[in-house]
């Protein structure tokens, strides 16, 4: 099957920054050209290694993040980097620019010689906090924006006295933004292209913080983080509760339908654990929320005789929205993600051979998103896209 | 030229909540046209539109703050899709739109005669997506998930804590939000591979497979190294950064995230913080050895800040070319933090009902394109006379016979607003 955008082409400036962005271009098959630097792109020197080799063509970060992606060298300091650079600009549809604000321009790459090679070329800069303001010089990082975007003043325990706000792990910030660089360049292209986005990483956090700002808005107050579940403003019954092996399930209460109530019961109930929740007065919407600190007891004390995964599925059968608290390696013999394709081989060549990737979570139906192609060795395509030994 | 790059384009919106609706509000912010069918009871009612915090902290189906922010600038109209004559109306919509966005269980848009198989037959080049919790094939297809569920289940819950404790929880839907901007990235693949090849599209998402596909290069080193990726704080997980931490800050609940990469920007730390005995040590002066010593570090840095306000500490780093940021609350974002007042990324809005409110605008500025929140949510069938008149030359006569049958509803005044 075609990849979905397999007519685009798209040039990506390495970086930190554009370079999820880049790979959901390259999974959907638009030709991403990745351009890096003398020496490399920084990610090439990103943790974690492939089997403890520390070296710049063993980074597990830059495998994860350049899959289908070209490589070329270009010294955009240089005369003939900037003239190839333009020249790749030329056939492109979109500019990928996660350079620091006038980044490009100080190297001699001006915008007015970006819109001469191609006036149709969707340009997008992804910077920390935007082209201009009181801020736009600042740095940032994936903790640094997930502090400043609200995310981590959400996260953490409440059980523990001055315990530190939690950011979360996998480079979030960098999805938030660059997902967002995605949509607006997809979205630029359908108004003909021709144009300059300005998106910053702060903006895109700050806006992914859920009720908080109606919350605030409307009432004044400011959520709070509470252990294992979600920040609010008043004390909540906890909903994370520990499973007999050990592992940890999220058995959150919210919506609950009379049947899904019944069923959770009646399960309780066959283990002798249901307690006083066979009680019809808690189908009383008032005494279901006066008691709910008890029922998450009762519930936490049958969630501790049964595994996590024993629960997860009990749950889901009887119409509730639990889940076991996977680790990442748990997603590796998933039976659903196994039925959804979600994991893919690449052929590294030698010596690593094929290899297990995570593909993509985009299903489709007449095309595909899926990665094909193992992250480019530097330089790798370098010849062919500054058109050496060719006329140019 | 002052237009959003999306019009033009108009979407026929069955998503419900924030993971489903949240992708058509993105839309909207870009130019399209969404036309909302709900209904002010099941199957067809959005639940969010009950939800808190409500305006006068009266409930009421135009009256929830949270249900105004995800659906801005958005047209309702109000089918009761429970009945023959309101799917045939729905039926009648699909040659009408470009896209088609539902995030019911699966199998109910089938047995309502307007899955893509039914929709591409109206419309050969339909975009569809069908939004659920685990998509709508595989063993968990069933299953039902809102945010926390996606979290738990992809291994981002497990990753995001304090290590030898309990998960933290991520404290938000955070996969409601990125599965609402997977969506709308899925749509866009979809209206831009019709661009090219003028064919319909069908997208089936998952949240939760959504979730397992952000954890980054965690999914690589659990595949290739077989690692087991356990928390550690706020500490960088693989150490690419070190120093990498939130510190107490003076004040009450006062936090400073410091994270550190460059032997530059080690240097700049050093000197801000006074710590000219760290900054004299060569093995600290790499990545490596930090890591090394990243309790004392730690320790150091913590005793700094625990003396400091943290807004200024945070400007004297800044200003020494240190990625460093205050733990903002929401109240800090909209009050205390300059850039965020600059870009203008909180909006107003007046509405007779909800009064003047704060809105999250696009985080996108797109050169010679009008990019953001156009205009408040709407009331429950605001514009279901507009919408069947001009799409589908439905005369008053014919209105008022459907309303009067409760096949379809509007609410064309604010006394009615109020009251529903």
């Amino acid at each position: 099957m075609t990849g979905t955008l397999e007519h685009l082409t798209v040039v990506e400036l390495t970086g930190p920054r554009t370079e999820w962005c880049g790979k959901l271009f390259a999974q959907a098959g638009a030709r991403v050209a990745l351009v890096e630097p003398p020496g490399g792109a920084e990610t090439r020197g990103y943790a974690p290694w492939f089997r403890g080799r520390e070296d710049a063509g063993s980074s597990l970060h830059f495998w994860h993040y350049h899959t289908d992606k070209e490589s070329a060298v270009l010294d955009l300091a240089g005369e003939a980097g900037r003239a190839a650079f333009l020249r790749l600009l030329a056939e492109a549809d979109v500019l990928l620019d996660g350079s620091e604000p006038g980044g490009l321009a100080a190297l001699g790459v001006t915008r007015d010689l970006i819109e001469a090679a191609n006036g149709r070329l969707v340009h997008v800069a992804l910077t920390p906090f935007g082209q201009e303001g009181p801020m736009a010089s600042w740095k940032g990082s994936d903790l640094v924006h997930q502090a400043l975007g609200g995310q981590m003043m959400m996260n953490g325990y409440d059980d523990m006295p001055a315990s530190p706000p939690i950011n979360g792990q996998g480079n979030q910030a960098g999805h938030m933004a660059g997902s967002w660089a995605f949509i607006a360049a997809l979205a630029a292209l359908q108004a003909g292209g021709g144009t300059f986005i300005d998106l910053s990483v702060h903006d895109a956090c700050a806006g992914m913080t859920e009720n908080a700002l109606p919350q605030y808005d409307y009432t004044g107050t400011v959520v709070t983080r509470r252990t294992g579940r979600h920040a609010s403003i008043a004390p909540t019954p906890a909903w994370q509760h520990r499973a007999a092996d050990g592992r940890y399930v999220n058995a959150q209460l919210v919506n609950v339908s009379p049947r899904a109530w019944e069923g959770l019961v009646s399960w309780l109930d066959e283990h002798g654990m249901a307690e006083d929740l066979t009680d019809p007065r808690y189908f009383v919407p008032e005494i279901f929320r006066e008691e709910a600190d008890h029922i998450s007891e009762v519930i936490g004390r049958f969630v501790a005789t049964k595994t996590a995964d024993e629960v997860f599925h009990g749950a889901q059968a009887r119409a509730l929205i639990f889940s076991a608290v996977l680790n990442p390696e748990d997603l590796l013999d998933d039976p659903h993600l196994a039925a959804r394709d979600f994991w893919i081989e690449l052929d590294h060549g030698e010596p690593e051979g094929t290899l297990r990737h995570a593909g993509s979570a985009f299903v489709a139906e007449h095309s595909e998103v899926r990665p094909r192609r193992r992250a480019p060795r530097l330089d790798e395509h370098g010849a062919a896209i500054r058109g050496e030994g060719a006329d140019a | 030229m002052s237009g959003g790059p999306l019009d033009g384009v108009r979407v026929l919106d069955f998503t419900r909540h924030l993971a489903g609706a949240g992708s058509t509000r993105i839309l909207a912010t870009l130019g399209a046209e969404i036309l909302r069918i709900e209904w002010p009871h099941p199957p067809a009612l959005d639940f969010l539109r009950l939800s808190g915090p409500h305006a006068d902290g009266r409930p009421g189906m135009n009256r929830g703050g949270f249900f105004a922010q995800i659906n801005v600038g958005k047209r309702s109209v109000a089918i009761d899709m429970a009945t023959d004559a309101g799917k045939d109306i729905a039926r009648e919509l699909i040659p009408h739109c470009d896209v088609i966005a539902e995030s019911f269980s699966p199998g109910v848009m089938k047995r309502w005669g307007l899955d893509y198989e039914a929709a591409r037959a109206l419309r050969a080049d339909v975009i569809y997506l069908s939004a659920s919790g685990f998509g709508q094939t595989g063993p968990y297809a069933g299953y039902r998930s809102v945010g926390p569920t996606a979290q738990a289940y992809s291994g981002l819950t497990a990753t995001s804590g304090l290590p030898e404790r309990e998960p933290a929880g991520w404290g938000f839907s955070y996969m409601d939000h990125m599965g609402a901007v997977m969506n709308a990235a899925a749509i866009l693949m979809g209206l831009e591979r019709r661009r090219a090849t003028g064919e319909g599209e069908f997208f089936d998402a998952g949240q939760s497979q959504h979730g397992c596909a952000l954890l980054g290069p965690m999914l690589l080193d659990v595949s290739l190294n077989g690692s087991r990726v356990r928390p550690k704080g706020n500490r960088d997980l693989y150490g690419n950064f070190c120093p990498n931490n939130a510190y107490r800050c003076r004040g009450e609940d006062s936090w400073l995230a410091i994270s550190v990469r460059e032997p530059e920007e080690w240097a700049a730390l050093c000197a801000v913080t006074g710590a000219d005995d760290l900054a004299g040590r060569a093995e600290l002066a790499t990545l490596a050895g930090r890591l090394a010593h990243e309790d004392a570090i730690d320790a150091r840095i913590g005793a700094w800040t625990r003396e400091r306000d943290a807004r200024a500490a945070m400007a004297a780093l800044q200003a020494a070319g240190v990625p460093a940021g205050v733990a903002q609350t929401v109240e800090d974002k909209v009050r205390r933090d300059p850039q965020l007042t600059f870009r203008g990324l909180y909006t107003t809005l007046g509405d007779p009902v909800l009064g003047e409110r704060l809105y999250e605008d696009a985080p996108v500025r797109m050169e010679g394109f009008t990019v953001g929140v156009p205009g408040p949510s709407p009331w429950l069938g605001a514009d279901t006379r507009d919408v069947l008149r001009d799409l589908l030359g439905y005369s008053d006569e014919t209105l008022e016979r459907l309303k009067a049958e409760a096949i379809i509803d509007d609410a064309i005044t604010l006394e009615e607003a109020q009251r529903a």
